[in-house]
């Protein structure tokens, strides 16, 4: 009887223990499937979200516009596509467009709704192989920008300024809501005079409202805003423009989304007479953000990275110009990254003033926070460069070029991208086709500049394959 | 004083030994009778078998004897009314059974007191023959139908409780002195009753005569009580029903008799009911036989009255105030004792002993459904809210039924198959007069718990032990999983509760384990048949339960291998193979169902993936799965359960290793499942603790058994000590099951979602379903495993009836639903809403708590997953209705398409799947032929469509104005309509003849196992 009690005591203990035991290592409970969808824009989803500008009604020209929208629809597949636009802000009614292969197709947003101020489309395409984007012409500039294939509840809007009189600095959030129900946002303004909100702006479904910055923060030489929808969902972007005797241009940049753990910049400039500004802004309400911006270089010694510290709710600012260790690189990319894990929105803007070496004007874009092996891109300009970052550590790409035009397409010769570098490629005049397929052997994260004769651009390629998240 | 003195003052005795063929035993009752210390003794034997040698043995022990024959005498009565006739002197009669043995003193104390009281009849404390200290009798309580009932319990102990003498109302006939002259003067026993009764008739007439009835415990007679062995026949129903009839008609009173044979002739026709209501036909026949006997003779009946009438000094109103008040009878079914003794008298059950008194028992029982009862009033007064699994009702108990005769299943997208039939007879009992809906589903949901309380009490009756029953029972009711199971909402968690002790029973029946219960040498189909009945029926309702079976086999199974039990192994394989054949058999449309369809597993995970879920072990051993935290002091539990495997001997401590077994089973499956280790979903952690609950519960009863067996029956202050920590330990267990009945409903919130989702009117816009997402617990009607935690399932018209909870066999075209959600899980698309319009959706609902707030509490919730309200929120086709509650995010489709829509014929033209219409939407679709049921009916245009968003099945069938419409596949799925020149146009279901006969031959198995399953619990009365 002993042994047997031995036994059975032993064998229920021991199974206990290992129960208990067992238990200690942590579960993975998130195991619905999805991951939340990263923020560049891409071509696969075939849902553009154009947060759109101005439309022409009540205007005589574009000359007295703030910024004049109009979409740039372009197929750089083999194959004709069609495209559905939906005007928000108009009737609702979808007109379908075909698009024929290797070709741009300009709709003009304001003449499909004349009686609207402001206009935004969405576009919807099963074609892989087109993107959308939207062209604004204003009294300073004219300015491009990618549509977005996400929406989110937050965004974070930086480095706007409200000098109007002064510096003819005017800042507009356009928020537009492709949505079947009303969206609800809430705004919050950080500037040099504090912190300000504005609550309760209703967005209605499938309908675009532009807010006057200015209006709310006045005379301000930096603002943050923070656009938080209390229901819906929006697309946001911010219209700047500055008109001063130094700097005098137009730039569209949407609204960072939610913020991400690694962002890249891929273009940023220390070059003499251009002036780009980083801002990272830490939209947590509650932990404190230590990131490192991580510079990415053609080859040689990288710099050490710039260590920041930011505040829940305040953004931080980088004046390159400020940098003399980055001085000696003219051109780079910026790789953000959260140490703390606290996701932070990344954005850049670019001065160049007038009288200078370098193309004049105003440009500004948000970071990408995906990489993809395909890219897409518009060019446009006299002047195009793309900058590829490989942010792979260990592995270099191999990058391929197809630029295509409607009557055929040339290859760039192969070149290869080593871990951690950036290369830049300029693409300028290639048989004068102006859209990019670009294709890499592993993801890649790519940027793009335009230049103009008096104004630039500066805004990222679309993703033409499947995002992976940075690390 | 001097011995001659002595002889003289004492009364002369003859004792009469009735005997009728007796074993070896004998000569041991004749040997008790001459040797008694009684100076002045005749002994004389009545022969009253057929053994020629009888004489020669009473010769041989008893040389003074007088041997008698009885001739042309049978039974008892008629045999020893002999002594009537050979001329005994002796004033006092000591007659005896063949099977008795007598104290030395027996006759001097039974005479001594005799004497003294003047008493006419006087009886000694019976005890066993085996186990001496275990008594038999002490005397009868009867009523005044003649019913008697022990003063003893069954198997209790002789404490010396009852040593003091006493007056009862009869003694039995086993051995007890009566005055000779008083017995003659009655006439002797009644010779009409052959066996049984007779002692009752006897004392009854003795006292309407004067003469005082008494039990003297100081006289102590052994007794075997094995009549029936020998006359080999088992007829103790029916002969005694007849005595006690027999009795009531002779000695009644002639004012009161025709109201007492009108109360009994209720009580008859009520046993009758019973009796035919459990399929207990045999003793249907032994009641009316037992009238027919006595109607057959009235005319000896009406002689004896007459000739006890003479004899009567007693008024009957005095009588009346020394019988039982109300029925003996009833008082012994509520008590659960009726039949212990025929079972003991024919199974020859080893001695069980049996401790505490029955009064103690019904305190219990009565404590603990008083304690449920106030715990549970707001549900029994305001209702159960419709949460979960405690989904609604129909409005009327015809629509249960229908749903149960149809053959068709609306959930998801339509498929051919069985509601429940459980809900079906829930229907049939809603028919009843007098019985509401509402009050069928608060019993539909409390009752479980009470039926769980009932096979606790039983699992360990074969113990012998009334303080270890009442152990299971407190235990079992005092542990949380039942209120954590009605706070969640959980039904089949309440299922599990309800079955998992009856289950238990059976299956450690079928192990035979050696000590306990009825041995080895019951045969194994009976456990199988309990035990698969008891899934069956429960799985009638809820097909998710039956694993429960599985794990209390393996548990069980797992003990007797550590005990080396391999009969008893081999033994519960076989009855689990054959409970499980059983439980299929009752299920019948379901398995069938189940065997025509590929994924027959579905039905039985809940919606589960056999993803990790959030529990801990900490949380699973002390049951805190689901909605309300148990209290800490659950652990409490765990020093009980410990005990019986430290200090239990022989075979309590076999027991407590199955039990404990049955326990590690079923937390392990609960944590393996939690950790996400299963490569498939199983049911709520909820049904599977339940077998654990009944192991910690019956590992406290066999605590008991511990310390009334092992522990106490030895001496020892520790032993004291443990006992009193012991007790300590059991209240500060209890504590928190007392502490849950403060808001009446166990936790349950008051109120559902049905008054707080914004749906549209079905009959003005036309039927629509609702595709629910959330974890598999919260939605309305088991789901269908998506990822995680998650869950989905759709629904016709809004919130499901509880008809539509399961999850069918066959699931139709349920997989269109599964393909757009994955759709939107991998961020394609962002015309959700039109993919869903084609599937009849209108409403998406992401449920994230039990109940809506503020029924709810927030901590209780789970999440959907962001990615996936993401995903939602991107839909250009979905509104977000604001506003709505705080627990369910709700999304209106607004480009849905009614279930059924009049369309243009070609509406579907170029779209392949249903996935297409997120390029191609359905540009105009009107709804026609509104209703959720089986038959649908409206006027439709000329040259149109109907197209119709369900499962493409032949059994559907439009009309127009009588002629049957072409039809066709649209989607692949679905099925679109010609209405050719128009009219009045029916949609209707035909449900497979085949189908409707198995649901009736499925009936009929179950009232066949019911009737046998009550009968044997009924029967034995555990």
């Amino acid at each position: 009887m002993a042994g047997f009690r031995i036994v059975a005591v032993t064998v229920i203990a021991g199974l206990l223990t290992v129960g208990l035991l067992s238990d200690q290592r942590a579960r993975d409970l998130d195991l619905v499937g999805v991951m939340e969808p990263l923020t560049t824009p891409d071509s696969s989803v075939g849902t553009w979200f154009c947060a759109g500008g101005e439309a022409n009604s009540g205007l005589a020209d574009a000359g007295s516009a703030l910024a004049q929208v109009g979409l740039d629809i372009a197929n750089v597949g083999y194959e004709p596509s069609v495209v559905n636009v939906t005007i928000l802000g108009g009737d609702g009614i979808a007109i379908p467009y075909t698009v024929p292969a290797g070709s741009r197709m300009p709709v003009a947003l304001g003449d499909l709704a004349p009686e609207s101020q402001w206009v935004g489309a969405l576009v919807e395409t099963s074609s892989p192989d087109v993107l959308v984007e939207q062209n604004f012409e204003g009294a300073t500039g004219t300015a491009r920008l990618p549509c977005a294939t996400t929406t989110d509840r937050l965004h974070v809007v930086g480095g706007g300024a409200t000098r109007t009189i002064s510096d003819g600095e005017q800042m507009v959030l356009v928020l537009a809501n492709p949505f079947p129900g009303d969206a609800v946002a809430d705004l919050r303004f950080d500037s040099e005079y504090g912190l300000d909100s504005r609550s309760a702006v209703v967005v209605p479904a499938g309908e675009v409202v532009a807010i006057r910055v200015d209006d709310e923060v006045t005379v301000a030489s930096r603002v943050h805003v923070v656009v938080e929808a209390q229901a819906g969902r929006l697309l946001v972007e911010q219209v700047q423009t500055r008109a001063n005797e130094t700097v005098n241009g137009l730039s569209v940049m949407h609204g960072v989304q939610r913020g991400s753990v690694v962002s890249i910049l891929p273009s940023v400039s220390s070059v003499s007479g251009v002036f780009d500004r980083i801002y990272v802004t830490n939209p947590s309400e509650d932990e404190v953000a230590e990131v490192d911006l991580e510079v990415l270089i053609t080859d040689g010694e990288a710099p050490d990275p710039i260590e920041l510290t930011i505040r829940p709710g305040r953004t931080a600012i980088v004046d390159i110009a400020d940098e003399p260790r980055l001085a000696e690189l003219a051109s780079f990319a910026v790789r953000a990254r959260s140490l703390s894990g606290v996701p932070v929105a990344v954005s850049m803007s670019r001065q160049v003033p007038t009288g200078g070496l370098e193309v004049p004007g105003l440009a500004g874009m948000e970071a990408s926070d995906g990489a993809a092996k395909r890219w897409l891109a518009v060019l446009g300009g006299n002047k195009s460069l793309l900058s590829i970052v490989n942010p792979s550590t260990v592995s270099e790409v191999t990058v391929e070029i197809r630029v295509v035009s409607a009557d055929g397409e040339t290859h760039i010769s192969p070149f290869i991208v080593k871990p951690d570098r950036v290369a830049f490629i300029d693409v300028s005049d290639v048989d004068d086709r102006q859209l990019v397929d670009l294709h890499a052997s592993g993801p890649v994260v790519v940027g793009r500049e335009n230049l103009g004769f008096e104004s630039r651009q500066l805004l990222s390629a679309v993703a033409g394959s499947e995002l992976v998240p940075l690390n | 004083m001097p011995q001659g003195e002595t002889r003289a003052a004492m009364p002369s005795v003859t004792v009469v030994v009735v005997a009728h063929d007796p074993k070896e035993w004998f000569e041991d009752v004749l040997d008790s009778i001459v040797t008694q210390d009684y100076p002045r003794l005749n002994l004389l034997v009545i022969d009253h078998g057929s053994d020629p040698d009888l004489p020669d043995r009473v010769a041989r022990t008893a040389p003074q004897a007088s041997v008698v024959r009885a001739e042309g005498r049978t039974g008892f009565a008629s045999a020893a009314n002999v002594a009537l006739s050979v001329g005994i002197e002796s004033a006092y009669l000591l007659v005896c059974h063949d099977d008795v043995a007598l104290s030395s003193n027996t006759v001097s104390v039974l005479v001594t007191e005799a004497m003294r009281s003047n008493a006419g009849v006087v009886g000694p404390k019976l005890v066993r023959w085996d186990t001496p200290e275990v008594l038999q009798h002490v005397g009868f309580r009867v009523d005044r139908f003649a019913v008697s009932d022990e003063m003893v319990e069954f198997g209790e102990l002789d404490q010396s409780q009852y040593d003091a003498v006493t007056d009862v109302f009869a003694v039995p006939s086993a051995c007890m002195l009566i005055r000779s002259q008083l017995f003659a003067a009655l006439g002797g026993f009644d010779s009409g009753m052959n066996r049984r009764g007779e002692d009752i008739d006897f004392c009854w007439r003795a006292q309407l005569a004067g003469a005082r009835v008494m039990v003297v415990p100081d006289a102590r007679v052994r007794h075997r009580e094995t009549l029936a062995d020998r006359v080999g026949v088992d007829d103790v129903r029916r002969t005694r029903l007849r005595h006690q009839i027999r009795t009531v008609l002779v000695t009644g009173s002639r004012t009161l008799l025709p109201l007492a044979l009108l109360q009994l002739a209720l009580l008859s026709l009520g046993e009758m009911l019973i009796a035919l209501a459990t399929g207990r036909f045999r003793q249907v026949r032994d009641v009316a036989h037992a009238w027919r006997w006595n109607l057959l003779r009235l005319g000896e009946i009406r002689r004896r009255r007459r000739a006890l009438h003479a004899l009567q000094v007693l008024a009957y109103r005095d009588l009346r105030a020394a019988q039982e008040n109300g029925s003996v009878r009833i008082n012994a079914f509520v008590r659960g004792q009726i039949g212990w003794r025929q079972r003991d008298l024919r199974d020859d059950v080893p001695d069980l002993v049996r401790t505490g008194t029955t009064r103690f028992s019904v305190l219990v029982w009565v404590l603990v459904l008083a304690v449920v009862t106030f715990g549970s009033r707001s549900l029994i007064g305001s209702g159960v809210s419709a949460v979960g699994e405690f989904g609604p009702f129909p409005d009327q108990a015809g629509d249960l039924i229908s749903a149960w005769w149809s053959g068709w299943r609306s959930r998801d997208l339509g498929s051919a198959g069985s509601t429940p039939t459980g809900f079906g007879l829930l229907g049939i009992a809603g028919m009843i007069p007098g019985v509401t809906l509402g009050l069928l589903r608060t019993a539909w949901v409390l009752g479980p718990v009470v039926i769980g309380f009932a096979g606790a009490w039983k699992l360990l009756a074969h113990s012998g032990s009334r303080r270890a029953q009442i152990g299971v029972l407190v235990a079992y009711a005092a542990l949380p999983l039942p209120w954590v199971a009605i706070a969640s909402g959980s039904w089949s968690g309440l299922a599990a509760y309800a079955v998992s002790p009856w289950v238990l029973r059976a299956l450690l029946d079928a192990d035979g384990l050696r000590g306990f219960g009825r041995g080895a040498t019951r045969s194994w189909w009976a456990p199988a048949l309990s035990a698969g009945t008891a899934i069956g029926i429960v799985g009638i309702f809820d097909p998710t339960v039956v694993g429960v079976l599985g794990l209390l086999a393996a548990g069980v199974l797992a003990g007797a291998f550590v005990t080396v039990s391999i009969t008893g192994m081999a033994r519960l394989l076989v009855a689990t193979l054959g409970a499980v054949l059983v439980a299929a058999t009752l299920m019948l449309p379901f398995t069938i169902d189940g065997l025509l369809a590929g994924e027959w597993w579905a039905p039985f995970s809940d919606g589960r993936s056999g993803a990790a879920s959030q529990e801990s072990a900490s949380d699973i051993l002390r049951f805190a799965v689901g909605n309300g935290d148990p209290s800490l002091l659950v652990w409490a539990f765990g020093f009980l359960a410990a005990l019986p495997l430290l200090l239990a001997r022989s075979w309590r401590f076999d027991l407590a290793v199955r039990f404990w077994f049955v326990a590690l089973a079923s937390w392990g499956l609960t944590l393996v499942a939690a950790q996400g280790l299963l490569p498939f979903g199983i049911p709520s952690p909820i049904v599977l603790l339940a077998p654990a609950a009944v192991a910690v519960a019956a590992l406290c009863g066999t605590a008991v058994l511990a310390f009334e067996r092992d522990v106490l029956a030895r001496s020892g202050r520790g032993r004291r000590a443990l006992l009193v920590v012991s007790l300590v330990v059991s209240v500060v267990a209890v504590l928190p099951g007392l502490a849950r009945i403060e808001d009446g409903r166990w936790g349950l919130g008051r109120g559902g979602y049905d008054d707080t989702l914004p749906f549209a009117d079905p009959d003005v816009v036309g039927s629509y379903r609702v595709l629910w997402i959330g974890e598999p617990s919260f939605l309305p009607a088991e789901g269908t495993a998506l990822a995680g935690e998650m869950a989905w399932v759709s629904t016709l018209d809004g919130l499901p009836d509880v008809t539509e909870r399961s999850v069918p066999a066959d699931r139709g075209a349920s997989n269109e639903i599964a393909d757009a959600i994955n759709m939107v899980l991998a961020g394609d698309g962002s015309r959700l809403g039109r993919v869903l319009g084609g599937l009849g959706i209108r409403y998406v609902v992401g449920v994230e708590r039990l109940a809506p707030a503020p029924f709810s509490d927030p901590d209780d919730a789970v999440p959907l997953p962001a990615p996936l309200l993401q995903s939602l929120d991107s839909q250009l086709d979905l509104r977000y209705l604001s506003g709505v509650n705080s627990s369910v995010h709700v999304y209106e489709n607004v480009e849905w398409v009614p279930v059924r829509a009049g369309v243009d014929q070609q509406f579907d033209s170029g779209r392949a799947s249903v996935a297409d219409l997120a390029t191609q939407p359905i540009l105009a679709a009107a709804p026609v032929m509104v209703s959720d049921g089986d038959i649908a009916e409206s006027p439709v245009t000329a040259g149109a469509g109907v197209f119709v968003a369900q499962t493409s099945d032949p059994g559907w069938r439009l009309t127009v104005d009588s002629v049957t419409a072409d039809s066709r596949e649209a989607f692949g799925w679905a099925r679109v309509y010609d209405t050719g020149a128009g009219g009045t146009a029916v949609l209707q279901y035909t449900t497979p003849i085949w189908r409707h006969l198995v649901a009736m031959i499925q009936v009929v198995l179950l009232v066949i196992c019911a009737s046998s399953f009550l009968r044997r619990r009924l029967r034995v009365g555990i």
